[in-house]
């Protein structure tokens, strides 16, 4: 049984399991998480997306599938999934999942005073490092690219 | 960034799929956690005191240690499943502890 201190909370309307730990997420909490995936992927090239996409994206991400497209993003998902679903091996609804749990966790990190956020001079943007002074962390957390096959309106 | 944990582990039986011969401390097979087919597999090393060696078929307490473990990617919780392989052969199961 895991403690309940070391899951992030932030609602009910969507759970992420990952390594037996259990977070739940509100709607627009999940939907921030999922975009900043998709973009960390390559999948999109910004989180500038509307209502309608976010909401396919998040489908795409909670169900593993799309029922009926609402975008040209989701369009686009359905027409080339056959090419999206596996990229060299790598499942982008696992991705997607896998990037919401990994925000999710580094912030309750920083919650926690486990981690802080600190300006990384080299890649000009945030980072989470150790309070200590360690590393920046992302940096050592390669991630799968789909930018091949970025969506592009 | 390296993890270090403890765990139950179970060698399958050659019957079952599993190894034909025993094996020693500092066995080093992949593991993946959870069961679905798209979980990463990582490399850990397997390290027991007790017994000298585990015949397919036994069970025994072992300390994993996983080398490449992403630093921002948390150790697994105790209760969590774990499956080992040797390429694509299942030769064992545990349990995070």
């Amino acid at each position: 049984m895991v403690p309940s201190d070391v899951n992030y909370v932030s609602g009910q309307d969507y759970v992420v399991e990952f390594l037996g730990y259990r977070f739940g997420f509100n709607a627009l909490d999940f939907e921030e998480r999922v975009t900043a995936a998709a973009v960390r992927l390559g999948l999109i090239g910004s989180n500038d997306l509307d209502e309608e996409e976010t909401l396919d994206l998040v489908e795409i991400a909670a169900d593993g599938q799309i029922a009926e497209a609402r975008s040209a993003l989701g369009r686009y998902l359905v027409r080339h999934w056959e090419r999206l679903a596996l990229q060299s091996g790598e499942s982008l609804v696992y991705w997607l999942r896998k990037l919401v749990f990994r925000s999710a966790w580094l912030d309750h990190r920083v919650k926690e005073g486990l981690l802080e956020v600190s300006w990384d001079e080299t890649s000009a943007d945030f980072g989470y490092a150790e309070p200590r002074g360690g590393r920046a962390l992302l940096e050592l957390a390669p991630v799968p690219s789909w930018h091949d096959l970025q969506f592009r309106r | 960034m390296a993890v270090e944990f403890e765990g139950q582990l179970h060698l399958v039986t050659a019957k079952a799929g599993g190894r034909g011969t025993s094996l020693v401390s500092g066995w080093r097979p992949i593991v993946r956690f959870g069961a679905a087919e798209r979980e990463p597999a990582w490399g850990v090393e397997i390290t027991f005191d007790v017994p000298a060696t585990l015949a397919p078929g036994e069970s025994a307490a072992v300390h994993l240690r996983s080398w490449a473990w992403p630093a921002t990617d948390p150790a697994p919780q105790p209760g969590t499943r774990m499956f080992f392989y040797e390429g694509a052969q299942m030769v064992g199961t545990g349990t995070v502890r």
